[in-house]
């Protein structure tokens, strides 16, 4: 305490030397002044009562010093006149202060906005109480359970501190326009577990979870945007798809209901579980739960895997093969992303370490320079440990104003990475998770003031120690410098160029595998046509009367409509867009089959279409016919099945005209003709295999039947012949001026549900293209400068080599060969360096092994090629040195 | 006069805090002068030494100095003992007088062990 109000009293007396200076001398002479006034009184003469005050005192200079020290910091003066000399030496080499600024700056911003995306999707807890003991139960860690199998785990487990579940859910908000808004339903406890209070009113409470009071929570943003952040909003009620709703509470801005899966929904409804507490189909919940303190995720692993062997055991029918994986809620929301973020963080160190590399090897060169003015220093008494700190502390001052410019670098990055998410019409679009939390904080301030220091102390240590390792002699003896190429300070340069080039091939061959591995995933055939095609998302929920006739009518009319408009070849609709909407999975049951075993049933994905939609999506009609306006609720019940479940059930036979039962939901199973068959879709992952998929018509389905809001909503797809964005609006106001209760959302072109689904490789090979490109642009500039300078060095040589005959051709080989062996090396090293590094990128190619001999071929010859320029023009100089000039320079 | 002793470190910021605290506010020459008085001129101190450990004491907190008049009328800078000075010299006192407690007792072991 007391050292910490002394060292701030020294730190500001820095700043004010010149006043605590008069004042000691003032003091000091009144101090002599009174003794000598004192001895004239005891007596002495004047003289030598000013000699005996004088002796008494001590030596003044002696208490001078001892004061200065003790006034202010030493070391701190030092270093502030180090810093100051640091600014004068910076400001009066302009170019090389901006090279090596511009240098560092570029690899401390990627390191910040890398970091900055790291920190808010890896490091920072989620916004929930005690986030870190928080665990999602999923069937294979993310299918969801269904509510008996959910009730025997609550009751049954002893691993954790509550368990509650969750429904996704939704629905048709009523105002002034109808809007569709995704929500949640909470069951008991959920609130609870996840530890958020609200920000204004209450959450759930027991009784509101036996289905008589209609509730709700809101999230905030949905608050902020229908109500405008309305602070009377509790209490009020609400029209949500036809049902009034009282208002209970408004959840804190930072507050996700689902961190992961459900990430759009924006208001919570109670889950009411009592009506389905016995059935084991129907599994549509996500299980949460809190980790007690004392127990390990391996011990409640264990202890679930043990209650899934009991039910199974006693469910055999429903259960059989189903087992839970207990996961952490932040590896479930961040998912593989951290892979990919770790690669990244990988490769912008790279790019630093070559960043410093070059500025090391500029920080040498004008170390040649400086020979004399350090071996002056050293002359005058400056001692080793004096000379490297005023060498460190240049080197550091250059890179805390790097930090600085790289700090901007990053938040520059920061704001364009995520532009990227929110761009509508962009076809690069982001969905990483917790992408709203990413932002430049004191956290990343700190993490860039610590990497431009470290940098600093890396690229300034080699070059300190190595100025003032040189003797004295040899510095202030002046003629002769650099007529040996291959002195210790030129070797020590060739050796950081050689990194330079292995740690930049690294890059590149990760950049390399990543763009083979984009190509790959881009030729993959969705089984569709994505070009041209605008996709919408509408649903009749809510609107009671629109069912049956009138609904199908409704379809009718605007796909006449919209195909009157200008430039629309073809419309039709589908339940579950592939790629982008739900997939859900049914049993069906063959004709003059007998019923499956448990867990060897017949599954396929149901989706529900209407004529046109093949046609639209241009997916190939293999046998058979495509469905028709004949296809009526009251005919023949027919389904269009696809290759892969041809294939399976009926391999070399033609399955037209076979009959199936299929469960649809909410509707009896009934016997269905098989007319037609069509080429495989992507479901709902790109690099995904192939399915089952068995399509209905809409007319002789329960989207035409029932009004439950699952069943009440299609994606309309429209083929046009040019841009499908520029009908967007037209399309919507066409709905509207049918039927203006009708929400219309998510209207974006097929390419940009695709662009969606293969954003992350997308995002990886950007970056980490972007990172190599840096890497082989810096590595580039440092063999080029490695090479100029010893050209410089050697003109005397090359002089006297040209005077002796030596060709042009000859001159421009010797120095050639000398670069090219550098980039020899450090392409070897890096090949080394590469194979064992890209085994981490295993996870994240497509069809590419991590060694992939051409990719490694292709990198080495290009990098080879590049470093091959970048010679070539001091060589070219090398080659034209006119040995007369040459030879006067000495 | 008899052997002067060379002030040693660290006690000279005692005396001073003890002086300050006995004389009330002191100038330095003032300090000086009494430390040496109290030691019955048996401890010699380069008055001028006494600047730095001044300066040490009120970068701490322990003594606080304002210009003024002396006795006959000339400008000097006084000292004045500061109450986290007060206490810092309570303690230093305490802990001076246990450690010459027990130097006393090693240094006269005769009456204790017979």
């Amino acid at each position: 305490m007391k050292a910490l109000r002394a060292f701030f009293a020294r730190l500001g007396g820095v700043f004010k030397k010149d006043r605590q200076d008069r004042e000691l001398l003032d003091e000091i002479e009144s101090h002599l002044q009174l003794h000598i006034a004192d001895n004239v009184r005891a007596g002495m003469d004047p003289q030598r009562a000013r000699r005996d005050a004088l002796l008494k005192f001590g030596a003044v200079e002696s208490v001078k010093e001892d004061y200065r020290d003790r006034r202010t910091l030493p070391w701190l003066e030092t270093f502030v006149k180090d810093l100051t000399y640091t600014g004068r030496t910076l400001l009066r080499n302009p170019g090389f202060t901006t090279v090596a600024v511009l240098t560092l700056a570029l690899g401390i911003g990627a390191n910040a906005a890398i970091f900055t995306v790291v920190d808010a999707v890896l490091l920072k807890p989620l916004a929930y109480k005690e986030p870190e003991t928080l665990v999602t139960v999923l069937h294979e860690g993310q299918g969801p359970i269904s509510p008996a199998d959910f009730l025997d785990f609550r009751a049954e487990s002893r691993s954790f501190d509550g368990m509650a579940a969750a429904e996704i859910w939704g629905g048709i908000l009523s105002g002034e326009r109808a809007e569709a808004v995704s929500g949640i339903r909470f069951g008991e406890g959920m609130f609870e577990l996840l530890g958020v209070p609200p920000l204004l009113g209450r959450t759930f409470q027991a009784d509101d979870f036996n289905g008589e009071n209609r509730v709700l929570v809101l999230g905030n943003s949905l608050w902020q945007r229908r109500f405008g952040g309305n602070p009377n909003i509790v209490g009020q009620e609400l029209l949500l798809s036809g049902q009034s709703y009282t208002v209970v509470g408004v959840m804190p801005p930072q507050f996700r209901f689902a961190p992961f899966w459900a990430t759009k929904a924006e208001l919570a409804a109670p889950l009411d579980l009592r009506e389905r507490a016995a059935s084991r189909g129907g599994q549509s919940l996500r299980i949460f739960a809190r980790l007690k303190p004392d127990v390990s995720l391996g011990q409640a692993q264990a202890e679930m895997d043990g209650i899934c062997k009991r039910l199974e055991a006693a469910y055999p029918d429903s259960n059989t093969g189903r087992t839970v994986e207990v996961k952490p809620l932040l590896e479930q929301v961040v998912g593989n992303i951290r892979q990919a973020l770790l690669v990244l963080s990988g490769a912008v160190v790279f790019v630093l370490l070559i960043a410093c590399a070059n500025v090391a090897n500029l920080l040498l060169v004008r170390a040649t320079a400086r020979q004399k003015e350090i071996a002056i220093r050293t002359a005058l008494g400056a001692t080793r440990w004096r000379t490297v700190r005023q060498l460190l502390t240049e080197s550091l001052g250059l890179a805390v104003v790097a930090g600085v410019v790289g700090l901007l670098f990053g938040y520059l990055s920061i704001a364009w990475i995520k532009s990227l998410m929110s761009g509508e019409a962009s076809s690069f679009r982001l969905r990483m998770p917790r992408l709203a939390e990413i932002s430049l904080d004191s956290t990343t301030l700190l993490f860039t003031l610590g990497v431009a220091v470290l940098a600093g102390l890396v690229f300034g240590l080699a070059p300190a120690v190595h100025a003032v390792r040189r003797n004295l002699h040899g510095g202030l003896r002046q003629a002769g410098a650099g007529t040996v190429a291959l002195n210790g300070r030129s070797r020590l340069r060739s050796m950081l160029v050689v990194a330079e080039i292995s740690l930049a091939l690294i890059t590149l061959v990760g950049a390399g595998l990543m763009l083979r591995s984009f190509t790959r995933l881009s030729a993959v055939d969705p089984g569709f046509n994505p070009h041209n095609v605008l996709a919408l998302d509408l649903s009749l929920q809510g609107q009671p009367d629109m069912i049956g006739q009138r609904r199908e009518a409704f379809y009718r009319e605007l796909r006449e409509r919209i195909q009157a408009l200008p430039g629309v070849i073809s419309m039709g609709s589908v339940n579950h867009l592939p790629l982008a909407g739900d997939v859900w999975t049914l049993g069906l049951n063959i004709e003059g089959r007998a019923l499956p075993k448990p867990g060897e049933e017949v599954d396929a994905a149901y989706r529900v279409c209407q004529p046109g939609y093949f046609r639209t999506m241009q997916i190939r009609l293999v046998r058979g016919r495509d469905f028709s306006e004949q296809d009526r609720a009251d005919g023949q019940a027919v389904a269009i099945i696809n290759q892969n479940l041809a294939d399976e059930q009926w391999p070399g036979e033609d399955p037209v005209g076979k009959r199936v039962a299929f469960d649809e939901p909410r509707s009896t199973p009934k016997l269905r003709t098989i007319v037609g068959v069509v080429s495989n879709v992507k479901q709902s992952s790109w690099t995904g295999e192939a399915d089952n998929e068995i399509y209905l018509p809409f007319s002789q389905s329960s989207y035409f039947s029932s009004d439950a809001p699952h069943l009440s909503g299609m994606t309309v797809l429209v083929r046009t012949e040019g841009e499908p964005s520029r009908i967007a609006a037209g399309v919507r106001d066409m709905v509207w001026g049918l039927n203006r209760q009708v929400p219309v959302s998510n209207i974006k072109t097929l390419e940009e549900v695709i662009a969606d689904c293969v954003w992350q490789p997308r995002f990886n090979l950007v970056l980490i293209g972007l990172f190599g490109g840096l890497a082989l642009l810096l590595g580039a500039v440092g063999i080029y400068g490695v090479i100029a300078y010893a050209v410089t060095q050697r003109t005397n040589e090359i002089g006297i080599r040209v005077a002796l005959g030596a060709k042009k051709t000859d001159v421009l080989g010797l120095v050639l060969r000398d670069g090219m062996k550098l980039a020899g090396i450090g392409i070897l090293l890096g090949l080394g360096g590469a194979f064992a590094l890209t085994r981490v990128l295993t996870d994240l190619l497509y069809e590419v092994k991590p060694a992939d001999p051409l990719t490694f071929l292709i990198v080495s010859l290009f990098l080879a090629a590049v470093a091959l320029v970048a010679c070539w023009i001091p060589a070219r100089r090398a080659a034209n040195v006119n040995p007369v000039i040459a030879l006067r320079q000495e | 006069m008899a052997e002067k002793t060379e002030v040693w470190q660290g006690t000279l910021a005692l005396m001073i805090l003890k002086t300050l605290d006995t004389m009330g506010p002191l100038h330095g020459y003032g300090l000086a002068r009494r430390i040496e008085q109290t030691s019955g001129q048996l401890l010699c101190v380069n008055y001028g030494t006494i600047y730095p450990a001044l300066l040490k004491l009120e970068q701490e907190g322990s003594v606080s100095s304002r210009w003024g008049a002396s006795e006959n009328n000339r400008k000097a800078k006084y000292y004045t003992l500061t109450p986290s000075g007060r206490k810092q010299l309570q303690r230093e006192e305490r802990e001076w007088e246990r450690a010459t407690a027990i130097i006393a007792r090693f240094l006269s072991p005769g009456q204790e062990s017979a």
